[in-house]
């Protein structure tokens, strides 16, 4: 009876003391992270290796995702604004949409799912498996090795990746407005020159570097701590996913606020 | 395998890089070799102009708007566009600010002060060398303000037209324009009758003054004739002529005067005589005297009473038509 009344009073606090304990964590991997910056060595010749593997072979979804997110923003677009407002706003709001907000955000969550998720699993398993004391042992930075090299090729290749999918949505919505929509190339192309800004493209790519970072950067945190066996790996990579797709949406939100 | 990672890593980092890089240099609508130049024009403010709005001459894009700041004395705003250099600007050259359509773009629009569409604006004065002055229209926002003041003033005006007009002034009304017009239809009548006089008096005075004409004519000619009479003693013979024959009418009344009293004395006589006749012929008829007795004869009696009567009858003629018996000739 007393133990009834009292555990929420202990889930309050284990809760508090855990998420203290993940800031903490948090901010000491951080500050190994930052020491390992400066082992260039180490972690650049990984670099392009995960590049390639978080960036390039990322491309596909997120075109997929991007030439599918334009295509349905063309038709709703025209669906919506069927009346007073010209058929020329749908390319306003397709680049617009596509340049600013759902081509970060959603090649931002689809690659928290599989980058992110790829992360967390290949580093728990290591840590599991104790790959990670192995290199301790051997000497190597496993920050330096393992973490910084993906953390600075999710910043570096995530704008890159998002750069391709905006451009993709944008030339999705296009051709449908084209082929779907009765539109011609000069009104589509009026509608999206009609409120465009350089800026557009920079706060594209800086929210898609921040996810980038987010991403890898959690990612690698849940992996880098999991602790226990296999359960533990598929834990730390559930949270990752989440947590990086949260921390998404609140960058999102975030640079909203500070740029716009 | 590292190999083709760098490859395929260094492929995907061109491709965005010039995605990122071409894209936003063909979404600016900039045209790279074409040299280009800025144009900086002061405005009192820029209503929802952007960076990045069109900037046209005689409606035709040739830059853009590369920058909006205050300038240093916060009064006006400097406005900074790129455009073609080889864009010939107009004299005095201006720039109004305007919505491009209705859905919140805006254009700067580059003209002459001179043309009609520009030379009515306030345009804020330009503060140093090379800088336009400029104008923006009111947004979209102020125009709706002034209208709903408008609409304001027009539903007062509204209902005090009502509460002047009511169903009784619109009868009063509808009855005034139909006196109105029926006045109007008699005086169209009227009109039309009155014409028709007037062409007949216009006939009859156009006949008169024809006669008159004549007429005067006429006495022109008698006047000449007048004068001729005058000018050649004819009319003093006929005065002296008329003269005379009144001196002889008059003598002729007295005569005629004279002959009516003897005709009067004469009848009297004549009257007299019938009743010594009649005296006598009663004495006959009694037979006293000799004649009388003579005349006892019935034969003889009747021969004289048939006499007497034929003489009355003589003397009754002649008193009533003294002209069959007395024939006077004046000349």
């Amino acid at each position: 009876m007393q133990r009834t009344w009292t555990a929420p009073f202990a889930w309050v606090g284990r809760s508090a003391v855990e998420t203290a304990a993940a800031f903490g964590r948090f901010g000491v991997f951080g500050a190994r992270a930052g020491r390992a910056v400066a082992d260039v060595a180490t972690w650049g010749r990984m670099l392009v290796v995960q590049m390639a593997r978080l960036g390039v072979a990322s491309l596909p979804i997120a075109l997929f995702i991007a030439a599918f997110t334009g295509i349905v923003l063309s038709l709703q677009a025209s669906y919506t604004f069927t009346g007073t407002v010209p058929e020329y706003f749908v390319g306003t709001l397709v680049g617009k949409t596509v340049i600013l907000e759902l081509g970060p955000v959603l090649t931002g969550l689809a690659l928290a799912g599989r980058v992110g998720a790829n992360i967390a699993a290949e580093l728990g398993t290591m840590r599991v498996t104790e790959q990670i004391d192995a290199l301790e042992t051997l000497g190597y930075d496993p920050v330096s090795y393992l973490v910084i090299p993906r953390v600075v090729a999710g910043v570096l290749m995530f704008p890159v990746v998002v750069a391709c999918a905006d451009a993709v949505g944008v030339a999705a919505g296009w051709v449908t407005a084209l082929n779907l929509l009765d539109m011609s190339t000069p009104e589509f192309v009026r509608g999206l020159r009609l409120f465009f800004l350089p800026f557009d493209v920079q706060y594209s790519l800086v929210k898609a570097a921040s996810f980038g970072f987010a991403v890898t950067a959690v990612g690698t945190h849940f992996g880098f701590h999991t602790a226990g066996g296999a359960e533990a790996v598929g834990r730390s990579t559930t949270q990752a996913v989440v947590v990086s797709s949260m921390l998404i949406l609140v960058l999102d939100a975030f640079w909203a606020v500070a740029l716009l | 395998m590292k190999r083709s990672n760098e490859v395929l890593v260094g492929l995907v980092v061109i491709v965005g890089v010039m995605v990122v890089v071409f894209g936003t240099i063909w979404l600016k609508g900039v045209k790279p070799g074409r040299e280009r130049t800025d144009l900086v024009a002061r405005f009192d403010r820029v209503g929802q102009l952007l960076e990045g709005g069109v900037v046209k001459l005689r409606g035709v894009p040739i830059g853009r708007v590369e920058k909006i700041a205050l300038d240093s004395t916060g009064d006006g705003v400097l406005v900074t566009m790129s455009i073609r250099s080889d864009v010939q600007l107009p004299p005095e050259a201006v720039v109004v600010l305007s919505p491009e359509s209705l859905f919140g773009d805006w254009q700067a629009e580059i003209g002459g002060k001179a043309d009609p569409d520009f030379e009515s604006y306030d345009y804020a004065q330009p503060v140093g060398a090379g800088v336009l002055p400029g104008y923006s229209l009111p947004e979209l926002s102020r125009i709706t303000a002034v209208a709903d003041q408008i609409a304001h003033d027009l539903a007062i005006l509204s209902d005090r037209f009502q509460e002047a007009f009511t169903t009784e002034t619109a009868k009063n009304i509808r009855l005034a324009i139909e006196n109105i017009q029926q006045v109007s239809e008699q005086l169209t009548g009227l009109v039309g009758k009155q014409q028709s006089a007037f062409d007949s008096v216009a006939a009859d005075l156009t006949r008169t003054s024809q006669a008159a004409g004549q007429a005067a004519e006429t006495l022109d000619r008698a006047f000449t004739e007048v004068e001729a009479a005058i000018g050649g003693g004819k009319l003093t013979g006929i005065v002296d002529n008329v003269q005379r024959s009144s001196v002889r009418v008059d003598s002729l009344t007295t005569e005629l005067m004279a002959a009516s009293r003897a005709l009067r004395r004469m009848a009297l006589g004549a009257d007299t005589t019938l009743r010594r006749m009649g005296t006598i012929a009663t004495s006959l008829e009694r037979g006293e005297g000799s004649l009388g007795m003579l005349l006892r004869d019935t034969a003889l009696y009747y021969s004289l009473a048939e006499g007497s009567v034929q003489l009355q009858a003589l003397l009754k003629d002649i008193r009533e038509h003294p002209r069959k018996y007395i024939n006077l000739t004046v000349f």
